[in-house]
């Protein structure tokens, strides 16, 4: 029994603690509710505070009535005008209020604006001070305000006209100050000239000018805009700094500022920019005497030695010279390898050993006369384009600067080679043994003294030649579209450039011969050695070219066989233009993250065309031998 | 003992590891002409492909005159081998001048003889009229002619022609006979694929080979064939009555045709003594006494029916 009593005290206990506990949250939760129902609400309540009028909903006009111990408030879009009126506490204006102040009217505190509100004072005074803040306007006309100091913060409209007031202070960034006709005690600016102030026809005891003038630099790019971490690049030796500059006050229409120019913070020269308009739009010539990594200094300096330094730098980039001797070197070499073979081939015919590889190369040869005409004229074409272009920019700009047209030549070489290259591969390399094979005729020309791989390398040859025999016109038409336009200084550069082309023309087709020749021997159909050079400079490019967004990393590059001649543009032609593969590591900054780049070098690149050349040559060549040709 | 031109020796081609096209085939070809038989898919092809090199055997070795084709010698032999492929191609741009002034180059023959050589095929395979024309438009017979004449530009020993006459009209084709009759003068050896079997009759050919899917199922001359197959015809008129009964127990078959009794049998020689005897015991003049050996056609078929029913 009293274990059943005990047990029924614990529950009682433990009912009559929950039912406290439940009551007391809910209470606290309640009290809570009206806290926060009563802080909402009382700013808007009239009732509970007396000494406050708040106008936010209708407009009103008091007519000779007198305010005294009201701070007034005015609100959302409220417009509230005091006609011979006298308010002695503050007035606060936000969210768009409107108050107009007229007919001898009387202020005797404070004006706080705020939040797109407008204060317009006519004919009246005040005794307080006026704040303007954030995106406010005042305009006073033929007020006297003697003791009032005004306020100017950031994206504040201040127009003054006719009055007397006794100190501006200006600070923060942007509006616009306008002062006409007026007499101010003491101006101070603080903040910089980006917030610019017009006096004009007034009179000022104290000037105190704080206030830095502001440039900002708008060539020779605007690449600045971008972001710091983007360093503008240019091959130029020479470039054309442009820049605006402003600076406040702008006394009666006179600006008064001047801009020195630092080269790597050594002086370089000076600029008056002073005169009779609000802003001053330069421009200097910088010539540079070494290339690499530069900074140019502009510091505008106003009356007050106030300044105010901007500063850009630029990577005067030196792309590497073709170097005419190595290729006549190399041509020569060449040359002599080629007698030489010839000799050794007449040699071995003396002894009894007969070749056909110079027969099947001349056979080559002249079969392709006119695929050959056509590739040349698709050859200059682009060339012809480039001259086009070149010639309607001069017209338009007046001037061409070695940058746009490395800039633009390699955009057109990276094209071109793209699908210069599909059809070449297309139409000699890839068809030619397929077809041949296909329709008998190798296997009725395989009855000759004829040794299989001569056959082979007797077209290689031949279409190796035909690759030389195409580019040297194409190249000398990319070479001379620019000639006409550019500084003589930079002729050598064209020919620089003429030279790469030439070079990366036969660096990309070498590489893709041998993969059509492989095809061409491995396939037996011609749809499948068409689709394959399709697949490698269209197909697998366009899809890999994004994937370093996906891995952070350009190693997917790797697969895109147009990364490599690309990026052969970038560093022998320009580093800007050329194709999608090579311009998502340098400008993935501007993407929020960085892709880590491969910086793949000129020998690199070489060295893995000319794997795939020799792998897919031997190959086909083992393979040739062991081949049935039905 | 003559020396075999081409021999092979148990020589087999399976394309994909799947399809056996020929079969340890055994050929050996001698001077003159090699009647080369077979019906369509028979392995012709496959095999002369072999012979020329564009396909590899897949076991078996070739020998032309008498060298192994996978030895060193390989470009030696193909110097004395002329081919005319079945739908010949060639390099259809080219003019038919140039087509053989650029096969005697490949053969490394002097200028001077080129155009003389050239000049005389075009002449030979009546195409002088048009040297200068594109090999794409030439007709079929005109294709077949210049592929003569490319075979013979090196002066081959040995001429390997497949299906020659196949796209040919039937003038073309006595045309086409009468060529290489006149080759077949001129001493060249000619290895003849067909399935046409009159115009290797015609040919008169030395010896056949008989193909089918991919086996040799019989190789010989035409003399040695008779033999093997063992069937003669003999004609006998008048007093077929007598002769009939008389011939009944030792003759495989005998007909009837007009006036004459017509006598297939396996030995000859039994049959001459019987007639002879019969005609002299009865005191017969035999009118017509004639023993015609088979056409190459019925060898043909007779080798296949042997081999159907084998």
């Amino acid at each position: 029994m009293n274990r059943a009593s005990s047990r029924f005290k614990s529950y009682t206990i433990l009912i009559t603690f929950i039912a406290i506990l439940s009551i007391s949250c809910s209470i606290i939760q309640n009290i809570s509710i009206l806290g926060n129902l009563n802080n909402s609400h009382s700013y808007f309540s009239k009732s509970s505070l007396n000494r406050s009028a708040v106008y936010d909903d209708n407009d009103i006009i008091l007519i000779e009535d007198s305010i005294i111990n009201e701070t007034i408030f005015i609100m959302e879009n409220a417009e509230v005008s005091l006609v011979n009126t006298t308010v002695e506490d503050s007035i606060y204006l936000f969210n768009a209020g409107i108050l107009n102040i007229q007919q001898e009217s009387s202020i005797a505190n404070s004006i706080i604006v705020s939040d797109f509100s407008t204060v317009n004072i006519y004919n009246s005074s005040i005794v307080g001070n006026i704040e303007c803040r954030d995106s406010s306007s005042l305009n006073i006309f033929s007020s006297q305000t003697y003791s009032t100091i005004i306020w100017k913060f950031d994206s504040s409209n201040l127009v003054i006209t006719n009055s007397s007031f006794f100190q501006l202070n200006e600070f923060g960034i942007s509006g616009e100050i306008l002062i006409i006709d007026s007499l101010i005690n003491n101006v101070n600016l603080n903040g910089l000239s980006s917030s610019l102030v017009y006096i004009n026809s007034s009179n000022i005891l104290f000037f105190n000018d704080l206030a830095k003038p502001i440039n900002y630099i708008t060539g020779p790019t605007m690449f600045n805009l971008l972001g710091s971490d983007v360093m503008y690049q240019t091959s130029e030796r020479s470039i054309i700094l442009t820049w605006i500059g402003w600076d406040s006050p702008i006394i009666d229409g006179y600006l008064n500022i001047n801009f020195q120019i630092l080269v790597d913070s050594q002086f370089y020269y000076e600029v008056n920019g002073s005169g009779f308009y609000n802003n001053y739009i330069g421009s200097l010539p910088i010539n540079f005497t070494s290339t690499g990594i530069h900074d140019i200094s502009l510091i505008s300096i106003d009356s007050f030695g106030n300044n105010f330094t901007s500063t850009i730098t630029i990577q005067i980039t030196e792309y590497p010279s073709f170097s005419w001797n190595f290729f006549g070197i190399g041509a020569g070499i060449l040359i002599v390898f080629i007698f030489i073979s010839v000799l050794l081939l007449r040699h071995q015919q003396n002894r009894g050993y007969f070749s056909s590889i110079g027969n099947i190369f001349k056979k080559e040869l002249s079969e392709s006369k006119i695929k050959i005409i056509i590739f040349t004229i698709i050859g200059v074409v682009p060339g012809i384009l480039l001259h086009l272009i070149f010639r309607m920019m001069n017209r338009l700009l007046g001037r061409i600067s070695i940058d746009q047209v490395r800039t633009i030549t390699n955009i057109f070489l990276s094209y071109y080679l793209l699908y210069f290259g599909i059809a070449f591969s297309i139409a000699f390399a890839s068809s030619s043994i397929i077809g041949e094979k296909k329709n008998g005729t190798l296997s009725w020309f395989f009855s000759k003294p004829v040794r299989r791989w001569e056959y082979l390398w007797g077209k290689i040859l031949a279409y190796l030649f035909i690759i030389i025999l195409i580019m040297i016109p194409s190249s000398i038409s990319f070479t001379l579209s620019g000639i006409l336009f550019v500084n003589s200084i930079y002729i050598n550069d064209l020919f620089s450039i003429g030279g790469f082309i030439f070079l990366i023309g036969i660096l990309t087709l070498i590489p893709l011969l041998a993969i059509g020749i492989l095809c061409s021997t491995l396939f037996k159909k011609m749809g499948l050695a068409i689709f394959v050079p399709l697949l490698l400079l269209m197909i697998v490019p366009s899809f890999v070219s994004f994937l370093p967004i996906l891995f952070r990393h350009e190693w997917p590059l790797l697969f895109s066989y147009s990364y490599y001649f690309e990026r052969l543009g970038r560093l022998w032609i320009s580093n800007t233009g050329g194709g999608l593969s090579t311009i998502l590591s340098p400008y993935s900054g501007l993407l929020g993250f960085n892709i880590t780049p491969i910086d793949l070098s000129p020998i690199n690149i070489v060295f893995i065309l000319s794997f795939i050349t020799i792998l897919c040559l031997s190959i086909s060549t083992i393979y040739f031998q062991k081949i049935d040709i039905a | 003992m003559k020396n075999p031109i081409i021999q092979t020796f148990e020589l087999t081609k399976i394309f994909d590891n799947k399809t056996l096209a020929v079969n340890k085939l055994n050929i050996t070809v001698y001077k003159g002409i090699y009647g080369f038989l077979g019906p369509n898919g028979a392995g012709k092809t496959t095999t002369i492909k072999m012979l020329i090199g564009s396909l590899h055997p897949t076991s078996g070795e070739i020998e032309l005159f008498g060298k192994n084709i996978t030895s060193k010698e390989k470009i030696n032999i193909h110097n004395l081998i002329g081919y005319v492929p079945e739908n010949p191609t060639y390099f259809s741009d080219m003019t038919a001048e140039k087509l053989l002034g650029y096969i005697g180059s490949i053969f490394h023959m002097p200028k001077q003889e080129i155009k003389s050589r050239t000049s005389y095929l075009l002449k030979l395979v009546e195409l002088s009229d048009a040297k200068s024309r594109k090999i794409a438009k030439f007709s079929a017979g005109m294709k077949q002619r210049i592929g003569i004449a490319q075979a013979l530009m090196n002066d081959p020993e040995l001429l390997i022609l497949d299906e020659i006459t196949s796209n040919l009209d039937p003038l073309g084709r006595n045309q086409m006979i009468d060529l290489l009759k006149e080759l077949r003068q001129e001493g060249k050896t000619m290895l003849i694929s067909t399935h046409i079997l009159p115009e290797i009759q015609k040919m008169s050919a030395d010896s056949i080979g008989i193909i089918n899917q991919g086996n040799l199922i019989m190789e010989g001359s035409t003399k040695e064939l008779n033999q093997r197959l063992g069937t003669k015809e003999i004609r006998i008129s008048p007093n077929i009555e007598l002769f009939r009964e008389s011939l009944k127990g030792f003759v495989s078959k005998i007909k009837e045709d007009a006036d004459s009794l017509i006598i297939e049998a396996n030995n000859l020689e039994q049959i001459w003594h019987t007639i002879a005897e019969i005609s002299l015991k009865n005191n017969i003049i035999v009118k017509e006494f004639r023993s015609s050996g088979l056409e190459i056609e019925q060898i043909f078929m007779k080798a296949l029916e042997k081999e159907n029913k084998n």
